[in-house]
């Protein structure tokens, strides 16, 4: 016999070990009603295997005690106007339609968007802002967020994000997962897989989808966004809809009740049961777990995504689009009732900043459909003592343009792509509150130093006032107890991590 | 030119010199002289100061151990390493090896202070270390690892017995000693930390494995530790008493407990009292009363409290102000009025969710919004020439639409969305609109503004 056949059999002998080890799980699980594939985190641990608990509990994560239990991520897709927003700029009005210098742009790359262009007028914002008082010496907020003004002492306003992707999928798709090249897990993805769930009943991610009023022409977003890449199925995120039946088919069709359906995922699991034997694939044995996760979920879901028993005042806080199905405010009271329920990491994602033109027409719209809502989510989960293990960061992918893209006036200006400034905030789950990390120069266009040197971070060094995706990352990720470096998973021949080689944990914002 | 700097370098390096020979040539009073001659030359007369303080060395064995051995490495090991170690190199900084050490104790090239003096010290532009919630070193233990950075050029070798310490590096190398041998002792009778000895009782893995039967997630809060993070979330409709009776198995290993939302009161409450390693404790929403609570009020470790929408009322103050440890407490919707509130212990925060938003500290630029009636009027400049688009096209000359806003919807046009008539070229928000136009285009052409 030759060796490459001997190999593979000692190969295929060694996959069905790995798989039969699952088998024994996913029997369990079928098993009763009640299954155990437990929460009981831990990386590369068998899961509530019964027999090992004490290896198990004592070889998990996380690595130290955390400062937040679970994520709450409030994406804006499409990237938000830093600089009608939160970056306050008043030289702006003075260098109105002159031309950004060459100084000041050091050479960025630019999208093909406004590459055509003969000039880059500066443009200025057109809102009002005023400076609100938080823990530092207060922060600046626009008009078009006065809601969201009110709790930045909870805030840590970062105004020293960065990142290298200039267009959106690549970009999107780096802060989602670490790579701007698909195929990597996502950020809820690593955070499952790390730290295990603490509800059985719903799954450790959640991804909700909002309604938006801005821009109509958004963009897309695709589901590996919150996909689990090579870590195991499970971990993946699982996404309601905001119209219909939160998840799709989850309700039993007519004519089947849920003996009937239990009965049905039994013979079904039998099987693969038969087919994991054969192949001894653990991907079979994930599909076992999620079908026993779908059916609990027929049960777990209707009642968490019923908003009945909220009360007047609550409704009141979050705004009258709370009421409303499917809107940002209404997603925002769902994920504080997933946090309540202990699920790990809730994104919600809203649509429609990328404003390339008319920011006067389009940004007020989704500023108001976030703006109460952040605001209430934050007081709410602070009164039910919920803010302190709970992290909250909101933010986009990259920044927007000092300059205008296109005709320049006071009510079409639009902004293309920056990704060297931009801003994002976080609250709760151990940042530091009322503070702000970071600044820009008085064009919005670098970010700076105390004194106004350009600092022009890279990923690789630790730059302070800087905070790139993979520093966003670790410390994300440092706050919910895990050493970023240290929550690995081996694929293709090597370790992966969500930082990859760089992440520095950004110590200046920790409470 | 040499500035003055220079020659501090070059008198440093002279001392390294002498400080040699004075080793090799081993302990003589002689050098000891020849060594206070150079650094008079060499340094300020306050360093020098300290410098000739001669101490009478330890008596005994100890003078042969090496000053890093038994003065610095216990120092580092006792405030730093426990982040600079191999496995948590927190800024890529390690401590507990000479590698990671010499990265940080050498000086800049123009003569600043290393590293970890900057550090230490809290220069402006350092951080300083270790953290302000850890355990700082004092100026005695600072003035010691600056000594032996600075003075003695971070030597592993030298005995205790062979150099000269100043006198509060003399008092930091004693209570060291000491602390050395209370271990020694402590050790001997059997009272050795047993911080790594983590472990659980069969007992105790048991009922984690029936609670996790029971769908309550159980896991350690941290991977340093043995506390036990209990969550009944996912169970709370399905349990109560008989199962909260395992937590009784698992006893102080108990340190984060979730039981919100659960069908439990007053019955209950005894059933956690017994559970004192506890430092945060979940009730919300369950129906525990004051009388309830008090049963608690042996819970010394509890630190977090959430009582939101619970019966509990002002009568509980009492209790909360018996949990010695409490740092925080949850009131929101429970019966604990503002006054009540006022009653808590200082070092107790209580919320009872009355959010006070921030107020605003100063007016910034005013908006310059464009009014909507006035849009038409509005100043406005041409940035944009396509490339290749479709204003190029047609008969190579360079057209440009002659309006700011469209005539069908009232937006901001787009150039690339045009139509030419009466001799304009007409500019359209949109391609909806431009399709409108051609239909009717007289009587949006009469509506047209030109720039």
């Amino acid at each position: 016999m030759s060796d490459e056949i001997r190999n593979f059999e000692l190969n295929m002998t060694r996959r069905q070990l790995f798989g039969k080890a699952a088998f024994g799980l996913g029997s369990m699980a079928l098993g009763s009603l009640l299954s155990q594939d437990l929460m009981a985190g831990g990386v590369g641990v068998a899961k509530g295997s019964g027999k090992n608990v004490m290896e198990e509990l004592m070889s998990g994560t996380p690595h130290f005690a955390p400062k937040a239990k679970r994520v709450i991520y409030l994406f804006m897709s499409g990237a938000p106007s830093q600089l009608d927003m939160w970056d306050y700029k008043p030289k702006l009005r003075e260098y109105y339609n002159k031309d950004l210098p060459e100084s000041i742009r050091r050479g960025q790359r630019i999208t093909t968007m406004t590459s055509g262009q003969t000039r880059f007028p500066v443009a200025p914002s057109v809102y009002n802002f005023k400076k609100y008082k938080n823990n530092q010496d207060g922060v600046w907020v626009s008009e078009l967020l006065p809601h969201t003004a009110g709790v930045v002492k909870e805030l840590c306003v970062v105004k020293g994000m960065y990142t290298e992707a200039i267009n959106h999928d690549p970009a999107i798709t780096f802060i989602q997962t670490g790579s701007q090249l698909p195929g990597r897990p996502s950020m809820g993805a690593w955070v499952s897989y790390g730290l295990g769930s603490l509800n059985a009943d719903l799954p450790g991610y959640m991804v909700l989808h909002s309604s938006w009023t801005g821009r109509r022409n958004a963009q897309a977003l695709y589901s590996r966004l919150w996909g689990t890449g090579f870590l195991p199925s499970e971990h993946q995120g699982v996404s309601l809809r905001s119209q219909g039946d939160a998840v799709l088919y989850l309700s039993n069709p007519k004519g089947v009740n849920r003996k009937d359906r239990r009965r049905m995922l039994d013979a079904l699991g039998k099987l693969n049961h038969e087919q994991e034997d054969h192949f001894g694939d653990p991907e079979i044995a994930a599909r076992i777990k999620q079908y026993e996760m779908a059916y609990r979920m027929q049960a777990s879901v209707p009642e968490l995504t019923d908003l009945s028993d909220e009360d007047e005042k609550t409704y009141e806080m979050y705004g009258p689009d709370s009421r409303k199905k499917g809107t940002f405010a209404a997603n925002c009271l769902l994920a504080r009732r997933l946090a309540e329920k202990g699920v790990r990491f809730t994104q919600i994602f809203h649509r429609g900043w990328d404003n390339h033109e008319r920011i006067p027409t389009n940004l007020p719209k989704n500023c108001k459909d976030i703006d109460q809502p952040c605001a209430a989510l934050i007081k709410d989960l602070k009164r039910r003592g919920m803010l302190e293990d709970t992290l909250v960061v909101w933010g986009g992918e990259f920044g927007r343009t000092t300059y205008c893209q296109g005709t320049l006036s006071k009510e079409t200006y639009g902004r293309d792509h920056h990704p060297r400034c931009y801003t994002m905030w976080m609250a709760g789950g151990g940042i530091k509150p009322g503070i702000t990390y970071g600044q820009t120069d008085d064009y919005g266009y670098n970010i700076v130093d105390a004194s106004g040197r350009v600092l022009d971070p890279k990923p690789e060094k630790f730059t302070k006032g800087a905070m790139h995706i993979h520093d966003l990352n670790a410390t994300m990720l440092h706050l919910m107890g895990i050493n970023h470096k240290k929550l690995t998973y081996r694929y293709q021949g090597r370790d992966f991590r969500i930082t990859d080689l760089d992440g520095h944990v950004v110590k200046d914002i920790l409470a | 030119m040499y500035s003055v700097r220079d020659f501090m370098k070059i008198g440093d390096c002279l001392q390294v010199l002498l400080v040699g020979c004075f080793v090799l040539g081993g302990v003589g009073c002689g050098d000891e002289v020849a060594v206070e001659i150079i650094e008079d030359q060499a340094k300020s007369e306050v360093e020098v100061e300290v410098v000739v303080v001669v101490v009478d060395l330890v008596a005994g064995g100890d003078a042969d151990v090496s000053v890093f051995e038994g003065l610095i490495k216990p120092l580092l090991d006792d405030r730093c390493v426990s982040c600079h170690r191999e496995g948590k190199d927190k800024g890529d900084v390690r401590l507990d090896n000479r590698k990671g050490l010499a990265e940080v104790i050498l000086g800049e090239d123009d003569g600043e202070a290393s590293a970890i003096m900057n550090v230490l010290t809290g220069h402006e532009d350092f951080e300083q270390m270790p953290p302000k919630e850890k355990d700082r070193f004092d100026g005695d233990e600072v003035a010691a690892i600056k000594w032996w950075v600075e003075d003695l050029k971070g030597d592993y070798e030298k005995k205790i017995g062979e150099v000269k310490m100043p006198a509060e590096v003399k008092g930091v190398f004693e209570g060291l000693a000491k602390i050395q041998i209370d271990k020694a002792e402590a050790e001997k009778t059997g009272a050795a930390n047993d911080k790594k000895n983590v472990g659980y009782s069969a007992a105790a893995l048991a009922a984690v494995n029936q609670l996790r039967d029971k769908q309550v997630a159980v896991m350690r809060v941290s991977g340093d530790g043995q506390g036990l993070l209990v969550d009944f979330t996912a169970a709370v409709k399905r349990l109560g008493a008989e199962d909260l009776k395992l937590l009784e198995v698992i006893g102080a290993d108990v340190a984060w407990l979730k039981v919100a939302r659960m069908k439990i009161g007053d019955g209950e409450m005894k059933l956690l009292s017994g559970l004192n390693g506890l430092e945060r404790l979940d009730l919300s929403y369950t129906q525990v009363t004051d009388a309830g609570l008090k049963i608690l009020g042996g819970l010394e470790r509890l630190k977090v409290l959430h009582l939101v929408g619970t019966k509990i009322g002002d009568g509980g103050v009492a209790t909360l102000n018996e949990l010695a440890g409490l740092e925080k407490v949850y009131l929101y919707g429970s019966g604990v009025t503002g006054e009540g509130a006022k009653g808590l212990r200082d070092g107790v925060v209580a919320d009872r969710g009355e959010y006070q938003v921030s107020e605003v500290a100063e007016e910034g630029m005013k908006s310059i919004r464009p009014d909507a009636k006035k849009k038409a009027e509005m100043k406005v400049e041409k940035t944009k020439v396509s490339k290749g688009g479709a204003a190029a096209k047609g008969d190579g000359k360079v057209y440009q639409v002659a309006n700011v806003v469209c005539p069908v919807s009232g937006a901001g046009v787009k150039d690339e969305n045009f139509y030419d008539y009466g001799g304009k070229r007409v500019g359209f928000c949109c391609q909806k609109c431009r399709a409108k136009f051609i239909k009717e285009p007289k009587a949006f052409f009469a509506k047209l503004k030109l720039k």
